[in-house]
């Protein structure tokens, strides 16, 4: 069985327009349309990436298998038992189970608090275990990502390079045993040098304890390196999902070809394939019916404008929402000028 | 226990080191460590009582006399040693800026915090009530609480704490809507903090500074705001207070003649509130690190 | 066209100084795009500030020679400078150019004041200029009007662009042009330099953290590291024939969609406090390949190449070291 299955997940949020502009304008309310009916599951022990532009919802979606934030609807079974029904104790233990790593190693960590109580915070905060006990299992978490418990548990964030703080992010999620970590772009604000380190880190740790990964990155080239399956994201509506060989060398959707035509290669000798896609990405408010991505496609079809793209098989694991795909190579091979 | 006294012993030194960091703000520790050693031996400090009617060594009542070694800060019209005065008028000013200054930067950092933290209905309802607050003269509103409830020490502080919250209140609430944005709180929560921990672990160590900084504004403006209404006769007339000792002066008609009996009271007012704002300087450096490089 | 030699920069905080900058060489050509990669901290970013005199007065900056198009920019003084060097030779776009714009003022009038602070132009004339300028960088001239807010992030750094190539000057220096893009804006960004590049012979001084971005555009690559420049050479060169073990180890840091099989191995430690005098090699304490004599003399900046220059002791070894560098194993221990 999944350890996390997600079935039509939607979250909107309301525009309210100041008074003043409502009685003017006599406009309606607008709605930001961040996340719509996303369906997937995951596996445990599964690494699985989210990847897509600046308002495609990944962040949102993060909050909501957390259960920071409440779905409009949909449903999310964690453990087959419905996240949006527990409370009480069982509330507790999915906060425990379910724990998330941050993007940015400088500002996450509470500056006032001292390595020993960052990581400590979730045992407490939910009530897990003994002085004792707590003192013990912050020196193994921490010597589990590799920083010797006894130089560090009296630091203070200011007194450790990003690599460190990260690690110590990491334990601060792993102290309690989580099954599933939502990781937020872990290593986007590291140096080169030392990211390998971070994701070598998650992915080893993974296997070891044995949890479920939800890695969330705008870079292609990261997630294609370090998880399992890699779902693609655009202004709210799920893409293309598959192996990171699936998205790479086999992108079905119009927008998942654009995407990785554009992902910068470190190859002074690569040659970038055309970029066939127009205009600006726009904010998910008030979005038009049908697939998002229809009014920069250069492939549309009437039922483009009218209805959502169904999610259509292309392989054993392979699902892309598109209407027109597979489109044939000589039709993409039509010289479109693009405008940039 | 031995954590948290390790705890309080760190934070009272980091505090011993900011306001060492500045020159004015060592002065204004040293006066405001001065005033509290006089106010805590206040009664083994007073030679004489300051109520009672002295007679000089020539045997003749002591009335209006300038400072003399006899009477160092000289006496008022009645014959009363005034240092006896100062003495008690320091302790009571102390305590009335101390107390109020407290318990309205304990009200303003909780209604800033929870305005700024919840937003939304709560904090519209409490930036709403703070804003009436805001529209309060001091002077009718003290007048009026006052003639209601009779010239007593408590009132003056209720009256005080009443008005000088206000601006702790906005100033937190600001600050906590920033903080709230930084992703550790998103950090905390995801760890499963509840909210009130969130406020008072994660958000409150983090306004120490402008905490520190506001209580030293809300105990000078207090010693202030009590001066005032003491010297427009709201004071409570069984408490000397500096404020009390001008009026005194005022009543009597005195003020061009004694000299000494204006200049004490008034020098005591300026020293202390200006050593209070001192001291709140250095923590505006620490509170807004941009000052440092002024 | 520009040639620095010997930039040194040190930073004087509290009672230390920081060596920012320790003896770097810096030449341009002609209608030449030089990419500098490195790591925060290396100075990259005071390497641009230093050639463009806009460090703070608590830095030292000291250059052994600094010449622009013959001209002998260390006997030019500020005023000079400012008025006749700065925006109208060399023109910065800076970083986080995407909010430089002042929020309360129209786009186009910006860069009608920046021309006309900088030259004696009408009104009427400079904000032809501009309207051309726009026209360059891929933008519609009706977007003069806007407002910062109504440009998206990619629009509101061809703005800077395009301010940066008003008096057409000869050499932009771009200070992380690309951070903080999504990727398809990136991509439209870097393809409108490159077309931009066809049209203006401006030189390019590229600055960034990124492999990929120097990889697409640059014609030359310094890499920095902890102040120094550690290997200098044509990108292709570089590419394929690295020398030095810090790009050895960069390239092997740095995903790639080309190659999802290969394994990307991080360089440990971090890099040396500079604020504490570095002695030999600033690499050595991260070096797989270190040797005594690394930790005891610095390594010179020695020719291993046509136009290829490497400060590592073990040039001579070099192919070996790139085979060792592969495996994963001789980063570890």
């Amino acid at each position: 069985m999944a350890l996390l299955e997600v079935e039509g997940l939607t979250r909107h949020f309301a525009i309210r327009r100041p008074l003043l502009e409502r009685l003017l304008h006599r406009g309606q309310d607008s709605v930001i349309k961040a996340v719509e009916c996303l369906s997937f599951s995951l596996e445990a022990g599964e690494i699985l990436g989210i990847v897509g532009e600046s308002g495609c919802g990944k962040s949102t979606t993060c909050n909501l298998l957390a259960k920071l934030d409440e779905p409009c609807s949909g449903h999310i079974r964690f453990d087959g038992r419905d996240v949006g029904e527990l409370s009480g104790a069982a509330l507790r233990q999915f906060r425990a189970a379910v724990q998330m790593i941050f993007q940015d190693p400088f500002d996450s960590l509470n500056p006032r608090f001292r390595v020993f109580d960052l990581v400590a915070e979730a045992p407490r905060a939910l009530g897990l275990m003994g002085e004792r006990e707590l003192t013990a299992a912050v020196h193994a978490t921490l010597d589990l990502v590799g920083l010797r418990a006894a130089d560090y548990v009296e630091r203070y964030p200011h007194q450790m390079s990003g690599g460190e703080r990260q690690r110590v992010g990491i334990a601060s999620a792993l102290i309690v045993k989580p099954r599933l970590v939502i990781a937020d772009e872990p290593i986007s604000m590291l140096d080169v040098s030392i990211r390998a380190s971070i994701l070598d880190l998650l992915r080893d740790l993974s296997q070891r304890l044995q949890f479920s990964c939800i890695y969330i990155s705008h870079d292609l080239s990261i997630l294609a390196n370090i998880c399992d399956r890699v779902m693609v994201m655009y202004l709210g509506q799920q893409v293309e999902i598959g192996s990171p060989a699936d998205i790479v060398r086999r992108p079905q959707h119009p927008y998942t070809r654009a995407l990785v035509a554009a992902v910068p290669v470190p190859d002074p000798h690569y040659r970038r394939p055309p970029i066939r896609i127009k205009g600006d990405l726009a904010r998910p408010v008030d979005p038009p019916p049908g697939c998002r991505f229809a009014p920069r496609c250069l492939h549309t079809v009437e039922a483009c404008r009218r209805d959502v793209p169904p999610a259509r098989a292309f392989g054993p694991q392979h699902l892309a929402a598109c209407h027109v795909a597979p489109i044939e190579p000589e039709e993409d091979g039509r010289s479109v000028e693009c405008p940039v | 226990m031995s954590v948290i006294v390790a705890k309080v012993r760190r934070s009272l030194r980091e505090q011993y080191r900011i306001v060492r960091s500045n020159r004015l703000s060592t002065l204004g520790l040293l006066i405001i460590v001065f005033a509290l050693m006089v106010a805590a031996f206040a009664p083994w400090l007073m030679p004489h009582d300051p109520d009672a009617t002295l007679r000089g060594a020539d045997g003749k009542l002591a009335v209006l006399k300038s400072p003399s070694w006899e009477f160092p800060l000289g006496t008022t019209q009645l014959a009363r040693d005034l240092l006896s005065q100062m003495i008690e008028a320091t302790r009571n000013t102390v305590a009335i800026g101390l107390v109020s200054g407290l318990i309205s930067i304990f009200i303003g950092a909780n209604i800033g915090l929870i305005a700024g933290y919840f937003g939304g209905k709560i904090d519209e309802l409490l930036m709403r009530f703070t804003d009436i607050i805001y529209g309060m003269p001091f002077l009718p509103f003290i007048i009026v609480l006052i003639s209601l409830f009779g010239r007593d020490i408590w009132f003056i502080i209720l009256a005080i704490v009443l008005i000088v919250w206000r601006t702790s209140a906005r100033v937190i609430r600001a600050q906590t809507l920033a903080i709230k944005q930084r992703q550790f709180i998103a950090f905390a929560r995801a760890r499963g903090a509840s909210h009130w921990r969130i406020m008072y672990r994660h958000i409150l160590p983090n306004l120490l500074p402008l905490l520190l900084l506001y209580t030293s504004f809300n105990v000078a403006w207090a010693i202030v705001t009590e001066a005032s209404a003491s010297f427009l006769g709201f004071g409570d007339p069984g408490a000397y207070t500096w404020g009390v000792i001008l009026q005194d002066l005022w009543v009597s008609g005195h003020t061009r003649t004694a000299w000494w009996w204006f200049a004490w009271p008034a020098l005591a007012i300026v020293l202390l509130v200006s050593a209070l704002v001192f001291v709140s300087r250095a923590y505006e450096v620490v509170a807004n690190p941009r000052l440092q490089d002024r | 066209m520009l040639q620095a030699s010997n930039i040194r920069v040190s930073y004087r905080t509290g009672g230390s100084s920081v060596r920012a900058l320790d003896g770097v060489d810096l030449n341009i050509g002609g209608d030449q795009v030089v990419g500098i990669v490195g790591e925060s901290g290396c100075g990259k970013s005071t390497l641009v500030k230093a050639l463009l005199r806009l460090l703070p007065r608590s830095a030292t900056v000291e250059f052994d020679r600094l010449e622009f198009n013959g001209r002998d920019l260390l006997c030019t003084d500020e005023r000079t400078f400012r008025r006749e060097v700065l925006w109208r030779e060399i023109a910065l776009v800076p970083q986080s150019a995407q909010n430089s714009l002042n929020p309360v003022y129209r786009v186009g009038d910006q860069i009608v004041e920046a021309i006309r602070a900088h030259s004696a132009t009408s009104s009427a004339k400079a904000r032809d200029r501009v309207a051309e300028l726009f026209d360059v960088v891929g933008l519609q001239a009706e977007l003069m009007g806007r407002f910062p807010h109504e440009f998206s992030g990619g629009m509101r750094q061809r703005a800077m662009i395009a301010m940066a190539l008003a008096f057409e000057p000869a050499l932009i220096v771009m200070d992380e042009p690309t951070t903080g893009l999504d990727v398809l804006v990136q991509e439209r960004l870097l393809r409108r330099i490159r077309e931009i590049r066809a049209r203006v012979k401006s030189s390019i001084l590229l600055i960034t953290h990124d492999i990929a971005v120097i990889a697409e555009m640059a014609d030359r690559v310094g890499v920095l590291y902890a102040g120094r420049m550690m290997e200098d050479a044509p990108m292709a060169d570089l590419f394929d024939l690295p020398f030095h073990p810090y790009t050895l180890g960069l390239r092997n840091a740095f995903p790639s969609i080309k190659a999802l099989e290969r394994e990307l191995i991080s360089i440990r430690g971090s890099p040396p406090n500079l604020a504490l005098p570095v002695q030999g090699c600033g690499f050595a304490a991260r070096c797989p390949f270190v040797l005594q004599a690394c930790r005891e003399g610095r390594p010179a900046l020695l020719s291993v190449g046509p136009e290829h220059r490497s400060a590592c002791l073990r040039h001579a070894e070099a192919d070996a070291l790139r085979q060792q560098a592969a495996e994963k194993q001789t980063w570890r221990s």
